[in-house]
């Protein structure tokens, strides 16, 4: 049951609970406030002579505006936390009355944000996860004082980490990568349509804010840049190239900024992610909790021999372009070092099973079918349409390159596709897309395996192997065309793995 | 196995779902009264049904409640509810990882409240529980072991060590 409120006239005492940090107040309704405090102010200063001619042209936006900010406190009233050493307790609600209870022990990750605007008010953006929950909202999402924050983070800490009778201060253990290294990320999980939709997205919300005539003005300039850097190519490959090329390195910058100052640091059980320049982010994440680690490669980095290593962990890259990053970028060697320092109990193992020879056709024939497809079409337009013959040329190299791309990470995908095994820790090297991977878990976050084969694999002995790994999101491996004495024996050791480990 | 505590949900349950079947017949019987232009003729049936139909399940409800039963034992919670379509919901006590505890704003249930279970995977909703009940059942799902600090407090070390 919830906590009885202290009796009146009975002082409650100051570290009873944890209240809110007052931002949290604007916090959620901060767009609208912006959207109608910007006008309010503007009609002010035409009419600053004028107090009342001003306030009964705007008395509704007022009006709205007071309610707004009484609605936000109230519900930052009624927000409470109440942390002891086993357990943090939240309150919330104004009708319906919540009580959530959190064991430490069950938190896989507390978030802790600083977010630049909250800066100057020492105020932090606070997130609490478990492996429960809905998977698109934190378990809990609250604005504190920093100290408060910091208080609580302390409590998790005594909990994940190895304390008590008979155990030794832990070890700390630093991993500071390169700055280029964060570069290599970026570059490799940098995304054009996500850079397209975040410009689209501030072009929008410039409009609303600033209005149209700043919108009309931004689009404009955006075009002659675009005619000015691009004026050998025809205009709908110009904007096409823009787009793309564009989208891509707004989120590069994006997500260089973001990881820029990473830094991760191992305390016994606990691991420690620091990132960001403008926005910095602390994440504590309990390492009973992490479900698996994700190295991921493109094609060119796998060919210069370089990694990003992603860790999955309940509330670890949740929020909207986060990622979970461990290793922004590393080498092979670096790869080593680096695991053995900050995460020794998830070790990539070589392939012991691998798909055998006789399914490399399989494995090649849908990108050159792609191929082919490509050619053929873009053979045909350029005979049927004399007089668009240079975007022809260009969107027929533009089609080319994804599916000779494709071709190349499929063969290469032969060479890395397999499953290797080190003390009942599981490695998976699969293709997912263009993206090479290697997931490397322990048997108990194993949540699914199916097998599958069709008829064309059924002839030549094989099958498809799909591993489902216990986390929020739907993350479904991949290893195809193993063959059939290879699934076997893995399933084998998988069920000898489930019975040795403890809690599988 | 060890069975630690097994019972019902409270009486409101039945009292609740009754008043939103009553708001349901009251809608009914407004539309068939005052849209049933075309249909006139057949509106005294329209009217006999909706009212057998509430009758019914004024009837349903009332052994509705008796179907709706948790059972906590040192393992696992489980709670079953329904009478022509029975569900059953069990989730291991090692599976737990918050509860939740609600309560609505009516006045003459605000002693009773709900508990919402979340465990990796889903969540059960054990609805308007006795007092006692609910206290019991928050007790020892959210209190359950923490290795490390219950070693350290029973040795009085201090678990903070930076």
């Amino acid at each position: 049951m919830c906590r009885k409120p202290p009796k009146q006239g009975k002082m409650m005492k100051k570290n009873d609970f944890i209240r809110q940090h007052p931002a949290a107040i604007v916090d959620g309704f901060k767009q609208y406030i912006v959207l109608l405090l910007l006008p309010l102010l503007r009609s002010l200063t035409l009419f600053f002579d004028d107090f009342y001619t001003w306030l009964s042209g705007v008395w509704m936006d007022a009006l709205t505006l007071a309610a707004i900010i009484f609605f936000g406190y109230l519900q930052w009233y009624f927000v409470r936390l109440f942390p002891d050493e086993r357990r943090l307790e939240h309150r919330s609600g104004l009708l319906v009355r919540r009580c959530q209870f959190i064991p430490f022990s069950n938190i896989s990750s507390l978030t802790v944000e600083h977010t630049w605007y909250l800066k100057p008010f020492r105020a932090v953006r606070m997130r609490v996860e478990t492996d429960a929950g809905y998977n698109t909202a934190s378990d809990l999402k609250v604005i504190l004082w920093k100290k408060d924050a910091e208080m609580l983070e302390q409590k998790l800490s005594a909990v994940i980490r190895p304390s008590g009778k008979g155990v030794e201060e832990p070890i700390v253990r630093r991993y500071e990568p390169r700055g280029w290294y964060i570069a290599i990320l970026s570059f490799i999980t940098s995304d054009s349509l996500t850079g397209a939709i975040f410009a689209a997205t501030f072009i929008s919300q410039s409009g609303k804010i600033l209005g149209e005539e700043a919108e009309d003005r931004l689009i404009t300039s955006l075009t002659h840049i675009m005619r000015l850097a691009a004026s050998w190519l025809p205009p709908v490959a110009a904007v096409i190239a823009g787009i793309f090329l564009g989208g891509w390195l707004i989120d590069f910058i994006v997500t260089l900024i973001r990881h820029l100052g990473f830094q991760a640091i191992r305390r016994g059980g606990e691991l420690d992610i620091h990132c960001g320049i403008v926005t910095r982010r602390e994440y504590t994440l309990s390492i009973d909790k992490v479900n698996f680690l994700r190295l991921r490669q493109s094609l060119l980095t796998k060919l210069f021999g370089y990694y990003a290593g992603m860790v999955g962990c309940t509330g670890y890259g949740k929020e909207k372009n986060e990622q979970s990053v461990l290793l922004p970028a590393v080498g092979r060697e670096d790869l080593r070092r680096s695991l053995s320092l900050i995460l020794p109990e998830l070790r990539p193992a070589e392939n012991r099973w691998k798909p055998p020879l006789r399914t490399l056709w399989r494995i090649v024939w849908p990108p050159l079918l792609a191929c082919a497809a490509v050619l053929f079409i873009w053979r045909t337009a350029y005979r049927w349409l004399p007089s668009l013959r240079e975007l022809v040329i260009f969107l027929g190299i533009m089609l080319l390159i994804p599916s000779v791309w494709w071709l190349l990470v499929r063969v290469l995908s032969f060479f890395h596709t397999g499953i290797g095994l080190r003390e009942n820790i599981f490695t998976f090297r699969a293709v997912s897309g263009y993206r090479v991977l290697t997931v490397v878990c322990r048997a108990d976050k194993i949540d699914k395996l199916t097998v599958t084969q069709n008829i064309f694999q059924k002839h030549n002995h094989c099958a498809d192997l799909y591993i489902w790994l216990r986390s929020e999101k739907h993350t479904c491996l991949l290893v195809g065309n193993l063959s059939l004495d290879d699934v076997s024996a893995f399933l084998e050791q998988y069920r000898e793995a489930c019975r040795t480990q403890p809690g599988s | 196995m060890r069975l630690l505590r097994e019972g019902t949900v409270s009486r409101w349950i039945q009292l609740l779902l009754s008043l939103a079947a009553l708001a349901v017949w009251a809608g009914v019987i407004a539309l068939i009264i005052f849209f049933s232009e075309p249909f006139t003729a057949s509106r005294r049936w329209l009217l006999g049904i909706s009212t057998f139909l509430f009758g019914v399940s004024l009837l349903y409800f009332s052994r509705y409640r008796d179907s709706c039963r948790y059972r906590l034992t040192d393992e696992y919670i489980e709670y079953r509810c329904g009478l022509l379509y029975e569900t059953c919901s069990r989730i291991r006590l090692d599976a737990v990882m918050m509860v939740t505890e609600i309560r609505l704003p009516i006045p003459f249930i605000r002693r009773t409240c709900s508990l919402l279970v979340s465990a990796m995977g889903g969540s059960i909703l054990l609805p308007l529980l006795y007092p006692d009940d609910a206290q019991f059942l928050l007790e020892t799902l959210s209190e359950r072991d923490c290795p490390h600090v219950q070693e350290a407090s029973e040795t009085g070390e201090n678990d903070e060590k930076e």
